[in-house]
């Protein structure tokens, strides 16, 4: 690669000015070329649909399409940001995000050093592929087991309750759990998934440094603490960095397969409001608003946070 | 020199690549492909019916071809369309030819959108009435039909009854063709009536407090026999308030999102003050165990688990299903005495108008599209299905393929459905009940079954004043369809006061914009109905 890029690469003068910019352009057709198609990629299935976001300024009506639907200006967000419920909707929102940050991610980080201290790689293997499976269950499933071990009537979980001598709890319906289900059937189903990445950044540290480390005496401990994680330390912040600027994204699917009258208390969140009214009766332009007004939120703290990083760690996205 | 060849062959497959991904996805929402929708077409080779010559393309007499968008009803669509034998049969017997495009029925409305908002062509498609669905975006794009019924549509006017018409008619203008409903009223209760005859009980309870009693008396025998009293769930319902249970509210003659008279405005059902009665009956039945407590949480394949094992004594459906459930739950619960019956709706106690459920005027409708260039063939086309011949045909099939005769009575194959793959047929079924077919298709239990549900659900029913309204604008749609649901379960589940917990509600809810809802509805009614 490094070969490639070298040899077009104008060895003295190299004017400014369109003039300039052009015959490099020139120079280098072929790499332009070959640039083309990943760029019109870009623009055509990315770019494109992204104008679409119009319509959450529209009454968008499917028969008139984006040309023709009247123009409404901010009356959707202010339709969003009345409704009685949106308080609710953003604390659920967040909260759950945050739970998810402080309990699903760190464990697959957890999981992986775990597995790389394991000597055995029969052993490590093995396990690898068992805690990665839950990851290709869809929701659905998910829910079957989820309430097979829960139910209230037929549940593992609750038999062991009533034959310890306790009254049977309703989990599923009953608000104050609900969360806790969330961040624990997440962390269930995608920690194995997960921590393949961190295993990867592993594999990536170098030997030596551990080999210089033991003969300095460091014990497995000191090694974790001063090779392992420093070394993995830019997966970490990249990936977190990720996951802030999706802090309002939890996945209508999930949530909304386990949620129900009694837990939209604790449990109604931005995504699963959408599907609701988004089903009712194809709402495109108020989806879209939220959808916006998520997006917008979710730039700017990725962008903070970015920041905040690279003022501490060094670290960051860009 | 070979270069800039090359760059520029590069440019050109680019756009070429580029130019094909775009019109690949506009073919994608239109023709077929994208969710398992498969185009059909029986052509009228030879054109038997008005004997024109095949081959001379201009001539008057050339039978049209019409495209219909429908349904598969979750069933296998004809893999070889061109070749199907029933599409052949509607096309000869009708006169018509056929390109039909089956649709999956999961996202059966989002597609048609889509091949509206594409500006594909068709002549017809398959709606659920005027007001739901897609027919109600695409009002504009629907053709009137009066003066074509009345020119080629003489068994359409035969067996449609008026008020089939009426649902599907505005400002005059008849804007699709219905099929009747089969029954009146659109839900009944069943009920284990082998735990009846077990408890000794001969006569369904009439009144709210009976049907209290009888759930009561299911909860406290152990009624499938298996040596566990706690297991029976007297009530099963699934998905919160789900339709299933619409019967409930039927005892007091309300449906939730129904409109009724209160007070000079039309209001919905679950803001009448009636609609208190059956939250504490739904309240006393959580409360003393008579409900499944997990009503809210059961999907349709939990709520399937818990019947067909034989665990639940009362439960909620449409009269249609009196056979089928019947026979799910006798062949999986293990218990040969299983004798599930449709009952009457009990009458709430302090009620004495209509019990049951709403009353649904039409099942399905085709509409015409004003692109439709042959909209006389279309209409001829669903004359035809209307015929004796094809009503028969709808609903029992081709002779020898589906059901042979008999010493002149019709021996009809239920096996031949699945098996020549023809299950797809119901969806161009354009009457309501037919006595012949219903006999034919039917018999014995069955047929004794149905009839029993069918007596129920004609003997009951009430009718919402703002059944045809048309759909409201979508911020009031989400006060009558997203709202009540919460509290209702705090009531019943938390057991929350219903007096003071459900006013109060109501109080919030029409400051919040449910008054403006209540408006449009009292208005609409107002200038379209009194």
């Amino acid at each position: 690669m490094d070969r490639a890029s070298s040899i077009p690469a104008p060895p003295e003068k190299r004017r400014s000015g369109p003039a300039g910019l052009l015959k490099f352009v020139v120079r280098n057709r072929a790499l332009y070329i070959m640039l083309l198609p990943g760029l019109a990629y870009l623009v055509i299935f990315k770019y494109i649909p992204l104008s679409g976001s119009v319509i959450a300024f529209q009454n968008f009506n499917i028969f008139k399409g984006i040309w023709h639907s009247e123009w409404v200006g901010f009356k959707w967000f202010e339709q969003f940001f009345t409704y009685p419920q949106l308080r609710r909707l953003l604390v659920n929102t967040l909260l759950i995000s945050f739970y998810q940050l402080l309990f699903a991610f760190p464990a697959p980080i957890l999981l992986a050093l775990l597995l790389n201290e394991l000597r055995s790689m029969v052993f490590k293997r093995t396990v690898q592929t068992i805690v990665y499976l839950p990851h290709f269950f869809s929701w659905t499933i998910v829910f079957g087991f989820t309430y097979m071990i829960l139910s209230v009537q037929t549940g593992l979980l609750n038999n062991l309750i009533e034959s310890l001598g306790f009254e049977r709890i309703n989990f599923l319906q009953k608000a104050e759990y609900f969360r806790s289900i969330i961040v624990g059937t997440g962390i269930w189903k995608e920690t194995g998934w997960s921590a393949i990445i961190f295993l990867a950044a592993l594999a990536g540290i170098s030997p030596t440094l551990y080999e210089a480390a033991k003969i300095d005496g460091a014990n497995r401990f000191q090694q974790l603490l001063h090779i392992t994680l420093p070394g993995i330390m830019p997966t970490i912040v990249i990936l977190l960095l990720l996951r802030i600027g999706n802090i309002l994204d939890l996945g209508a699917e999930q949530i909304y397969m386990f949620l129900n009258e009694l837990t939209y208390k604790t449990g109604d969140v931005l995504d699963t409001y959408t599907y609701r009214i988004g089903i009712l009766g194809g709402q495109y332009s108020l989806t879209t608003a939220i959808g916006l007004f998520k997006s917008v939120v979710g730039f700017l703290l990725m962008v903070l946070a970015n920041r905040l990083s690279k003022k501490i760690t060094g670290e960051g996205l860009y | 020199m070979k270069w800039r060849r090359l760059a520029i062959l590069g440019v050109a497959l680019m756009l070429l690549f580029s130019a094909a991904c775009s019109s690949g996805g506009n073919k994608d929402n239109g023709a077929s492909g994208a969710n398992g929708s498969s185009s059909a077409s029986g052509d009228n080779a030879g054109g038997s019916a008005s004997g024109s010559d095949s081959g001379s393309s201009n001539e008057p007499e050339e039978i049209p071809t019409i495209k219909i968008l429908t349904s598969d009803l979750a069933k296998v669509a004809p893999e070889d369309p061109s070749n199907d034998r029933t599409i052949q049969y509607m096309a000869e017997k009708s006169g018509v030819n056929l390109d039909i495009t089956f649709i999956a029925n999961a996202n059966y409305h989002d597609q048609v959108q889509l091949k509206f908002a594409a500006n594909e062509k068709f002549d017809a498609f398959l709606g659920s009435g005027l007001n739901i669905g897609v027919a109600s975006f695409a009002r504009e794009k629907l053709l009137p039909l009066n003066d074509l019924i009345e020119q080629y549509g003489p068994n359409l006017k035969k067996y449609i009854p008026q008020e089939a018409w009426d649902a599907v008619t505005v400002d005059g203008k008849i804007l699709g063709i219905p099929q009747p409903a089969v029954v009146k009223s659109s839900r009944v209760l069943y009920v284990r009536k082998d735990w009846m005859d077990k408890l000794g009980i001969a006569e369904y309870p009439k009144t709210s407090g009976e049907f209290l009693d009888l759930l009561r008396a299911f909860r406290d025998n152990d009624m499938n026999g298996n040596g566990d009293k706690s297991d029976e769930l007297p009530f099963s319902t699934r998905q919160g308030f789900n339709w299933v249970m619409d019967p409930i509210w039927g005892m007091w003659g309300l449906s939730p999102m129904g409109g009724y008279e209160y007070n000079g405005e039309v209001v919905p059902g679950f803001a009448h003050p009636r609609f208190k009665e059956p939250l504490k009956l739904l309240q006393t039945m959580y409360q003393e165990g008579l409900m499944d407590s997990e009503f809210l949480t059961n999907s349709s394949s939990i709520w399937a688990q818990k019947f067909e094992s034989g665990r639940v004594g009362v439960l909620g459906f449409q009269p249609e299903s009196a056979w089928t459930f019947h026979k799910r739950i006798y062949d999986n619960a293990g218990d040969p005495n299983v004798n599930l019956m449709a009952m009457p709706t009990p009458r709430g106690e302090g009620w004495d108008g209509p019990v049951g459920a709403e009353i649904y005027t039409v099942a399905r409708t085709y509409h015409v599209t004003t692109d439709s260039e042959h909209p006389e063939a279309v209409v001829k086309f669903f004359d035809w299905l209307l015929s004796e011949e094809g009503q028969i045909f709808t609903e029992l099939g081709i002779e020898g393929m589906n059901y042979t005769i008999e010493n002149g009575q019709i021996k009809y194959d239920p096996e031949s459905e699945a098996r020549e793959q023809t299950e797809w047929r119901e969806v161009f079924r354009m009457h309501g009940f037919n006595e012949t077919t219903f006999a034919a298709k039917y018999p014995g239990e069955q047929g004794e079954k149905l009839r029993h549900a069918f007596n129920i659900a004609n003997s009951e029913g009430f009718s919402s004043l703002t059944a045809d309204m048309p759909p409201l604008d979508q911020e009031l749609q989400i006060l009558l369809e997203n709202s009540f649901q919460e509290t209702a379960a705090e009531i019943v589940v938390n057991n929350k006061p219903v007096d003071e917990t459900w006013d109060k509600f109501i109080e919030t809810w029409r400051k919040q914009g449910g008054d403006r809802l209540i408006e449009a509805l009292t208005k609409w009614y107002n200038e379209n109905k009194s």
